[in-house]
């Protein structure tokens, strides 16, 4: 049986940052090796995982897909957060307005 | 006459061709198998076909689409022929968010921690006669009550909850007075108002008074006709039902007829018994229920309802007895749901309903706060609840912490950045944002993780159902389109 | 209907300019007065009139002028009695309404009267001017080019004359804005020598669309003061179909939204027609989502003169045939908490759900009935007809409660 799963994202469509957040959600059922690969000219960045407890086939292959849909899921927010985030700033701003709590600079507090 | 010009003369555009006509920010949601709910900046929604939302999506709507002059009207397209879409969008979209600067209205203060009653479902009382370790101490409540009027909102409502609130009447009064006499000092005093939750059983007359001199609520718990209600809500006696109707009737007598509302919780004996909820409430001359949605912390690990039934089985409920409202009122009594209602209000006005529960930015700290027993400062009365359960996450400090410092609390500034909807995948491109909201508590508690999933979180699946419910119900019937109306305006 | 205005026939003329006066009843008025009166003699007194009687007015302090009104008979008999009086008017019988308080100006170059203030009446109005930068479909005071700046030369004049007790009075045109600065002034004298008198003015509110024109409008804080503004559709290409100008829509919309958000009390106004049936209800759902602050809304029945008699195929409708259509307009408006009212409706052609809103408003000069009214048990609720309703078209199935 194999302990460990290797699968590669390309690193065009998901972001390193990404990949690792999605991969620590995961950190108490599996550990994770993340590294950048090139190959081709190509740029991937390589997970593996091995499960920590309860080794076996379709754990690991639940483990693979719940790990797909996750990275997907925090590429989004963080391109999300980005495209969006004049008007969420300018909101919060707003809202903290009358507050006291608004830096001098105008920035609400920072999180 | 010859000098007047005809309707066509004034349209720049051609009916027999593809009108030059550009978008305005919207979004879309599938209402059904065949059509679109699609909102503005405002909020405000139109529904569309497929077909249609195709073509007007790919520049393909001809002037003379029946659709179109209401597209153009409703800000969704902009054309040649006006340029004011962008200001009136504008003025809209500010006055949906004017309520955010106010900052937090909802203070909550849990006067102690005793009760009379053993509801299996509440997760916070105690049984006990040791006032000193249950109760809220004057010391803390006149820090929160100085916490509570350094919030930049000009309406302030205090609500006093437990336990049972009456249990600590002496302490009522005192927040009553000094919260009074404070803000009379105040260089622009406050609306204040104070609401209290109490299941009546131990009001006295004179606290009746009280409640009438200075005007405060209060809110009561029914559950139900009698059995249903004193199966959900036991204590000594067996006769929570046959007080709390007594003490309701007391109320109206010293009060007034409308002085008093109810609150109900839904249990699984409450599931199949839709109508038998809504008629007691009825029998007892309530203007409308409030079928607010469950909340999992009611279902606490320590009871055996633990996850009785899931958010599925509530929307069924919900879908049942508020049908079952919209009955009576075509039959002519004039009965509101007030959840419903508030949705409505959202969806159909640019005001704020004031519903803490469901905002974004998320309504915790921003919009309600609460002050427990022992002096701890928490985001939200969830929050408090997932405290019982030891997890502290959202808990902003205590009413030791200066205002600023409970207000730059690292945790609270954190979720309400990264919850903010406009800003979660799924949530950024959905037609019912604008009515959405962010819910950290219940997404920390379900899925550690404040954001959630939207496609596997229960919180956007009753959101969704209940947007596309309503919406549905107006489309299929003009009475329920006016009635539905009526409710968004009186919010 | 009144005649407010018209030919007259003068006598021992000694003056050429026109005149404003007030009107009196009173021949022993002071001397010191009558230089800014006119004195009324109708017909009983015109036959009593003596020399003897007119002895006073051949005085040294003589009235601005002798108003003789009264059939032809009655005004030849009289001619000889008014040898050596100055300045007498002869007035036919359509002018017996006048009444002491009431404003007149007299043109004895020209011949011709108007009454410019009915003391009363409940609705005056002052016209500004004939000029527009519309060309309304259905407008009643059809627009003309020239120069007619005397009409508010005469309004400044008329303000100081009329009693401060009077409850309302009106501007109206053309469009009195393309006075811009003066048009200011002349709400300004308005304030100061009617505090007390409510101020309604009918605009186009383009003029509103420079930011500054509303400040300057609101920064003369009348007590009292309401802007009309029509807005005949939520579909710009109709509303400047209505108006006849291209971008009417933008700017009416931009003057509005710069009129409240200095304070200026706007109303909305829609004539119901043929061309502004097809999108009542959406307008008024425009009007309810983006105008909501807006503190009135009036949807009034179509007036049968002006340019309206001329495009009457394309503008009539009987009412009883939208009276559906009204109600859910009116819905849409009262459930969002709009103020509104219906106007110029005939109570039988409005459904019941209309009747919290329905108001009657034609003014008095133009106000009647059918015969058939005359039965109605609801004929004191109802506003009636507009004259010119009664003359030219009006509803096929009016009929009494």
């Amino acid at each position: 049986m194999t302990e460990s799963r290797v699968i590669e994202f390309d690193a065009s469509a998901y972001s390193l940052l990404a990949i690792q957040k999605a991969c620590h959600r995961f950190t108490n059922k599996a550990s994770f090796e993340v590294s950048p690969v090139v190959r081709d000219g190509a740029s991937f960045v390589r997970v593996s995982l091995s499960l920590l407890a309860e080794k076996n086939e379709s754990e690991l292959t639940l483990l693979v897909q719940q790990l797909n849909n996750e990275v997907l899921d925090q590429q989004l927010r963080e391109q999300v957060r980005e495209q969006t985030a004049p008007v969420r700033n300018l909101i919060l701003a707003y809202a903290f307005s009358r507050t006291g709590l608004i830096a001098p600079d105008g920035a609400p507090p920072a999180a | 006459m010859s000098q007047f010009e005809p309707i066509e003369f004034f349209n720049t555009q051609r009916a027999d061709v593809i009108a030059r006509y550009a978008l305005l920010p919207f979004n879309f949601t599938a209402l059904d198998g065949t059509r679109y709910v699609v909102t503005n900046l405002a909020g405000e929604y139109i529904l569309l076909e497929r077909e249609v939302l195709q073509r007007l999506v790919s520049g393909a709507l001809c002037a003379e689409d029946p659709l179109y002059a209401d597209l153009r009207a409703r800000q969704f397209l902009a054309d040649e022929h006006s340029k004011m879409a962008p200001d009136l969008l504008a003025i809209k979209v500010r006055t949906r968010n004017e309520h955010l600067a106010n900052w937090t209205g909802l203070h909550m203060f849990v006067l102690t921690l005793r009760c009379d009653h053993s509801c299996p479902y509440c997760q916070v009382s105690r049984q006990s006669e040791n006032t000193a370790a249950f109760d809220l101490s004057r010391e803390h409540a006149e820090k929160a009550v100085a916490l509570t009027l350094r919030s930049p909102n000009p309406a302030i409502k205090i609500e006093f909850q437990g336990g049972e609130s009456f249990l600590n009447f002496e302490l009522l009064k005192f927040v009553v007075l000094t919260a009074e006499e404070a803000n009379r000092r105040l260089g622009q005093p406050k609306d204040l108002k104070f609401i209290v939750a109490t299941n009546l059983t131990v009001a006295t007359d004179e606290m009746l008074d009280f409640c009438a001199q200075h005007e405060i609520g209060i809110s009561t718990s029914l559950d139900g006709p009698r059995d249903l209600h004193n199966k959900n809500r036991p204590r000594p006696g067996a006769d929570s039902y046959e007080r709390t109707i007594r003490g309701i009737a007391k109320v109206r007598q010293r009060l007034g007829r409308r002085s008093v509302s109810a609150l109900m919780t839904t249990t699984e004996a409450s599931l199949s018994r839709a109508h038998d909820i809504v008629d007691e409430y009825v029998a007892q001359d309530f203007g409308g229920i409030f079928l607010r949605p469950l909340s999992p912390y009611g279902f606490a690990l320590k009871t055996r309802f633990f996850r009785a039934y899931n958010a599925e089985r509530w929307l069924q409920f919900y879908d049942e007895a508020l049908d079952y409202v919209i009955e009576l009122n075509r039959k002519g009594l004039e009965f509101q749901e007030y959840y419903a209602s508030t949705i409505l209000t959202k969806m159909l006005t640019c005001k704020d309903p004031g519903y803490v529960d469901l905002r974004s930015p998320a309504g915790i700290g921003m919009a309600g706060v609460i002050y427990n027993y022992d002096g701890t400062v928490y985001a939200s009365d969830e929050a408090r609840m997932l405290a019982e359960m030891n997890d502290t996450t959202f808990q902003l400090g205590t009413v030791e912490d200066s205002f600023e410092t409970l207000y730059t609390n690292e945790t609270f500034l954190q979720a309400v950045d990264e919850t903010f909807a406009y800003s979660a995948p799924m949530c950024t491109d959905c037609a019912f944002e604008p009515w959405c909201g962010a819910d950290p508590v219940f997404h920390w508690r379900q899925h550690q993780d404040m954001v959630g999933r939207k496609p596997e979180s229960e919180f956007c699946q009753r959101n969704m159902h209940i947007f596309r419910g309503l919406i549905s119900r107006m489309e299929k019937d003009p009475f329920v389109r006016r009635l539905f109306t009526r409710w968004a305006h009186t919010c | 209907m009144l005649k407010l205005r018209g030919q007259i026939q003068t006598r021992n003329t000694t003056t050429t300019q026109p005149l404003m006066a007030q009107v009196t009843r009173n021949s022993l008025l002071p001397a010191v007065m009558r230089p800014k009166a006119v004195l009324l003699l109708k017909s009983a007194e015109l036959s009593q009139l003596t020399e003897d009687r007119f002895s006073t007015l051949r005085g040294p302090k003589p009235f601005a002028g002798v108003l003789l009104c009264g059939p032809d008979e009655a005004l030849s008999a009289a001619e000889e009695a008014i040898t050596g009086v100055p300045d007498v008017y002869l007035l036919p019988e359509d002018y017996a309404y006048l009444e002491e308080g009431d404003i007149v100006r007299l043109n004895p170059e020209g011949e011709r009267i108007s009454a410019l203030f009915r003391k009363n009446s409940p609705s005056n109005s002052i016209l500004l001017t004939e000029r527009c930068n519309h060309l309304c479909l259905m407008c009643s005071q059809p627009p003309k080019r020239a120069d007619d700046s005397w009409l508010l030369d005469d309004a400044f004049e008329l303000i100081q004359m009329i009693p401060p007790d009077t409850a309302n009075i009106g501007f109206t045109g053309g469009e009195p804005t393309l006075y811009g600065n003066r048009f200011i002034d002349l709400v300004e004298a308005a304030k100061l020598n009617l505090p007390d008198t409510a101020l309604d003015v009918l605009t186009n509110g383009r003029a509103f669309k420079n930011e500054s024109f509303a400040a300057q409008l609101a920064q003369v804080r009348h007590p009292k003061l309401q802007l009309g503004i029509p807005l005949y559709s939520d579909d710009p290409v109709r509303h400047d179909y209505v108006v006849q100008a291209q971008g009417a829509f933008d700017e009416t919309l931009h003057g509005i939204l710069n009129l409240k958000r200095y304070g200026v009390r706007v109303e909305i106004r829609i004539v119901v027609h043929q061309q502004t049936l097809p999108r009542l209800v959406q307008t008024c759902e425009f009007i309810a989502r983006n105008l909501l602050f807006v503190d009135h809304v009036a949807l009034m029945g179509l007036e049968i003169t002006g340019f309206t008699r001329a495009n009457l195929d394309i503008l009539w409708v009987d009412p009883q045939t939208y009276r559906d259509t009204l109600s859910k307009a009116v819905d849409v408006l009262r459930s969002y908490g709009m103020h509104c009212s219906v106007y110029n409706h005939q109570l039988c052609l409005v459904n019941r759900d209309v009747a919290g809103v329905y108001r009657k408003a034609i003014s008095d000069w133009k106000n009647e009935y059918l015969p058939q009214c005359a039965g109605c048990a609801r004929k004191s609720e109802c506003g009636g007809f507009f004259s010119t309703q009664i003359m030219y078209r009006h509803s096929e199935h009016i009929q009494p409660f």
